[in-house]
């Protein structure tokens, strides 16, 4: 998967983005709200990112894209996770459980 | 989130099927907008529900979106890589996929697929090795840098239907006058005798000028080339040793320079090593064993002229040229009028009747390559129709007519790409048995490899074999009406139309092409069979010749060499066993040709009658005894030369004398020459040779007193006992006599005559070969058809059979089927033959190129084959059993 190392961000978004598909097919504007939802409004994603990560993630081979009808009968392009996305998704997971729980151990030592 | 339920199951392999294959460019543009218009869309219709007013929410949304024309940008440059990407993975694994079902298709059905592939490796393999042989003789005869402005210069008679090699003084005259020149060397060749200890070898010698390294461009592996000072009269003495001679005396020895050899007993200074594969060109015999200068000595008789051209400067200009500066040279030297000069390539000098032959055999084994693509495109057609239904399947699957076509395309390139390789090695070995059957004026061929040119060509002819025998199956099978072939449970009655048409005319021209080739190797047959039975004149039977030569410079005058060709010949008369011998100039078919205007007393020549050359032998009274070459009018002359005697043959004899005899008439060969008076007519020795025409000057034939002139002659013996190693005898003799004196080319007059025939026999064999390979290609495909026809018609033979027809009915029928192919075939075949073996006429010996018998036979051959061919599945179609055969549904 072609990533930018410097940004940190892309990296971050792209996480989340499979994580957010893991649970399903789904089209930008719903992985924007559920995002928000689950970090109860603390990250607002920006929406040019999100769909800038969402193609980078397709080119990557990693999500699928396809065209589809929404709740309210509009054409929709629908993503949907690969079977290497869920293996991204496993790896990324797991990296940023390690990282966090270093930040976390230097953050709570006395 | 409720919106997944919307989406259709995703089924990777349905997926694929459905989708677009590859978005266009503006596609994926408007993709991206729709996509962004549907965020927004929503965005703008959720602010909405939480009270926002419209204006507020439209701007609320933009922002919230961020950079937009950043991130179309950027999603637009994703997408289309992507697509990239994709399109070549889908290229690539359909590629990959249709590549793996070939393969399989190839393994289920071993035979089909192996005798594809030999036939296809026969006639690739045949056609790559006779182009290599084409393309070293004609197409690159000199590979050398600018080869091709590399000519060998002669000065001709001004008939032009002789020439000889141009003095050192016209060389220089050409060197300094011809402006059209870029370069001018000269080089030689004799036989040397090379000794380190008591070990003397013979050995084939060129000699060298000392610019032909640089107009060739060509510079020793080690150590340097002749220097101008090596080819001065009386320079130390120099040699070049040739890589062979290196590789087997000096083991390959880096410090060779310097070290010195014998040859011809004097010690020689090695100066070099030239590379494995130099030859001279034009220079006879092909590779040498070692270089010696070539002595600059401008009184010298003539030496091999080579020249590079300029660019651009044609040959009539350039012959123009030097008969320019030769007419110029003829004002104060007069033994350079009537002439001209004559450039020759290498094509030139190998002579029209080598290229015609090349010619013929390239056609030939085109041919055979036709006939091998129409053979494998028949096959694939037989099992193209047993393929019906699997095509029909993955049509209704969803492969297009294109997909099936292609699939069908790479399953041929496939089998053509097989039959190259396989190819490759067929023309690896076939060169290998051209060059052991070809004959020694062909020598260049020992060169000829399997170069980058020839391999490219081949490489395309592979190619080009694929489609020439895919496209038609291909185009065929991919036409088929899927609906039909899904309905019927069995296979059609008799065949699909287009395909039946095809494989007929396929079969047709085949049996064709076979013909036309079976009646050039007839043709040939008769040749060499009519050259074998020609009337010699002579009898060859027991007789053997040798070549003595004297030590150079021993015997300088005339009569110290009668002294000593007097006591060798008494010597060996003497021994039991020896029998007749006698001293010539030559034996045939190796004799001498004598030069000058030939004047008869009492008769006067008109312009074009002038002979300037003709058929000439220097013998002793008892040769004509000897050979059993009768004399058939006056008698042998005497053994002396002061009498002036001579004897002509009967062919000069019947066209100067044609109501009178010749015996008494008087002759010369230029106004300075003494007149000679015909004391005998000899019958004519006519050596067999294609090509020539019968009459004329070159059938003319004169005999002088042997005259010791020179300082080798030749012995003939004809031995009335067996002699177990007559060379070795005559050597110990010779020695006993000069030690100095050698003894060469011992062999039977039978065998050189055999020699002579090197060149038909070796057409004869190639193109027994390809005409034999074409007839057993042809039997197979003309078998296949009517072995197919029958397994298709099968249930109409059970019917038949059934309702009555009795077997021979049957075996009438299908047999027919074969006939009326083989007839159409066999017709066209011999028409077109007849208009082509014209091109062989050069080839041929006693017998016409419409010679009835070949094309009777030919057709008789063939017809029988095709009787048989067609017979076996015609027997099979009369034991069909027509419960059998109506239940098959």
């Amino acid at each position: 998967m072609a990533r930018d190392p410097i940004d940190l961000l892309h990296g971050t978004l792209d996480v989340l983005v499979l994580k957010t598909l893991s649970w399903g097919a789904m089209h930008g504007y719903g992985i924007s709200r559920l995002i928000e939802e689950r970090t109860r409004g603390v990250l607002e994603i920006e929406d040019a990112a999100l769909y800038k990560s969402l193609h980078r993630l397709e080119r990557a081979g990693s999500i699928e894209a396809e065209w589809g009808v929404s709740d309210n009968n509009r054409k929709a392009k629908f993503y949907t996770l690969t079977p290497r996305g869920r293996q991204e998704l496993r790896a990324e997971a797991s990296t940023w459980r390690q990282y966090a729980a270093a930040i976390f151990a230097v953050l709570e030592s006395v | 989130m409720s919106e997944r339920n919307r989406v259709a199951p995703n089924v990777r392999g349905l997926r694929r099927l459905i989708r677009f294959p590859w978005r266009s460019r503006t596609r994926v543009r408007r993709d991206i907008d729709d996509e962004f218009q549907f965020h927004l869309d929503m965005r703008v219709a959720e602010l909405r529900a939480r009270g926002v007013p419209p204006e507020t929410a439209h701007s609320e949304a933009l922002r919230r979106f961020g950079d937009m024309s950043d991130a179309r940008e950027y999603c637009r440059t994703m997408d289309e890589r992507f697509n990239d990407e994709q399109q070549r993975r889908d290229v690539f694994s359909e590629l990959a996929s249709d590549l793996r079902y070939a393969l399989r298709q190839m393994r289920r059905s071993p035979a089909f697929t192996t005798l594809a592939i030999v036939t296809l490796a026969l006639g690739i393999g045949a056609t790559t090795a006779i182009f290599s042989v084409v393309n070293r003789l004609l197409l690159d005869p000199i590979p050398y840098p600018d080869g091709d402005r590399i000519v060998n210069l002669n000065r001709s008679n001004l008939q032009g239907n002789m020439y000889v090699t141009p003095t050192p003084k016209l060389v220089e005259a050409w060197r300094k006058g011809a402006h059209s020149l870029e370069a001018i060397a000269t080089f030689g060749w004799k036989e040397a005798i090379v000794a380190s200890g008591d070990d003397p070898e013979n050995v084939n010698a060129g000699t060298l000028s000392s610019d032909v390294l640089r107009l060739l461009g060509v510079a020793p592996v080690v150590g340097r080339p002749f220097l101008p000072e090596d080819t001065k009269v009386g320079a130390p003495k120099v040699v070049l040793l040739g890589h062979g001679m290196w590789r087997r005396r000096f083991a390959g020895a880096k410090d060779v320079v310097g070290q010195t050899l014998t040859i011809d007993g004097a010690p020689h200074t090695i100066v070099g090593v030239m590379p494995s594969d130099f030859t001279v060109p034009f220079m006879d015999g092909g590779v040498r064993q070692i270089w010696l200068p070539l002595e600059d000595n401008p009184d010298a008789a003539g030496a091999q002229a080579l020249a590079k051209v300029r660019p651009g400067v044609d040959r009539d200009r350039l012959n123009r040229e030097l008969s320019d500066v030769m007419a110029a040279l003829a004002v104060t030297q007069p033994e350079y009028k009537e002439w001209k000069a004559l450039a020759l390539r290498p094509q030139d000098y190998l002579g029209s009747g080598t290229r015609d032959t090349l010619l013929v055999l390239l056609g030939a084994v085109a041919m055979v390559l036709l006939i091998a693509c129409a053979n494998v495109a028949n096959l694939l057609l037989a099992r193209a129709s047993t393929r019906e239904r699997e095509f029909a399947i993955r049509a209704a699957l969803g492969a297009g007519r294109w997909r099936i076509g292609r699939q069908l395309l790479t399953e041929s390139m496939l089998l053509a790409l097989a039959g190259g390789a396989l190819g490759l090695f067929v023309a690896y070995r076939g060169l290998d048995v051209i060059v052991a059957l070809r004959p020694d004026r062909l020598a260049d061929l020992d060169e000829v490899t399997l170069s980058p040119t020839v391999l490219l060509v081949s490489i395309g002819l592979t190619l080009l074999t694929g489609v020439l025998f895919g496209l038609a199956p291909a185009m065929l099978a991919s036409a088929h009406d899927i609906g039909h072939a899904l309905k019927s449970t069995t296979r059609s009655a008799a065949g699909h139309v287009a395909a039946r048409r095809f494989r007929s005319a396929l079969v047709i021209g085949e049996v064709c092409l076979s013909v036309m080739l079976l009646v050039g190797a007839g043709l040939l047959v008769r040749t060499m069979v009519e050259m074998q039975r020609a009337d010699i004149g002579f009898d060859p039977a027991g007789l053997t010749s040798a070549r003595f030569q004297l030590p150079d410079g021993r015997y300088p005058k005339r009569e110290q060499r009668r002294v000593v060709y007097g006591q060798i010949m008494q010597r060996l008369r003497g021994i039991p066993g020896v029998g007749d011998v006698t001293w010539a100039m030559g034996v045939p078919p190796q004799t001498g040709m004598i030069f000058g205007d030939l004047e008869i007393e009492g008769i006067s020549f008109r312009k074009d009658e002038h002979v300037s050359a003709l058929w000439s032998q220097f013998a002793t009274p008892e040769y004509f005894k000897l050979l059993r070459l009768p004399v058939v009018a006056g008698r042998p002359f005497g053994r002396d030369t002061v009498n002036h005697e001579i004897l002509i043959n009967e062919a000069m004899a019947k066209h100067y004398w044609p109501n009178a005899t010749a015996v008494g008439r008087r002759l010369r060969l230029g106004a300075k020459e003494d007149w000679s008076t015909i004391v005998g007519v000899v019958r004519d020795v006519r050596v067999p040779s294609t090509g020539r025409r019968k009459g004329g000057s070159m059938d003319y034939q004169m005999y002088f007193p042997f005259a010791e002139d020179f300082e080798s002659a030749t012995l003939i013996i004809r031995p009335n006992g067996t002699i177990p190693d007559l060379a070795r005898l005559l050597s110990r003799e010779a020695s006993a006599i000069d030690p100095g004196i050698r003894v060469r080319d011992v062999s039977t007059v039978a065998s050189q005559l055999s020699n002579e025939l090197a060149g038909p026999r070796f057409n004869m064999s190639l193109l027994i070969a390809f005409a034999g390979l074409a007839l057993v290609l042809a039997t197979v495909g003309l078998y296949g058809v009517i072995a197919y026809s029958v397994t298709q018609r099968t249930r109409e033979m059970g019917i038949r059979l059934a309702l009555g027809a009795g077997q021979p009915a049957v075996l009438r029928l299908v047999m027919s089927q074969g006939a009326r192919l083989t007839a159409v075939g066999l017709v066209a075949g011999l028409l077109a033959a007849a208009a082509l073996t014209r091109v062989m006429v050069s080839m041929l010996y006693g017998v016409s190129a419409l010679d009835p018998v070949t094309f009777v036979l030919v057709g008789a051959v063939l017809g029988l084959v095709a009787v048989l061919a067609s017979y076996f599945p015609a027997r099979r179609a009369t034991r069909v059993d027509p419960v059998v055969a109506l239940r098959a549904d």
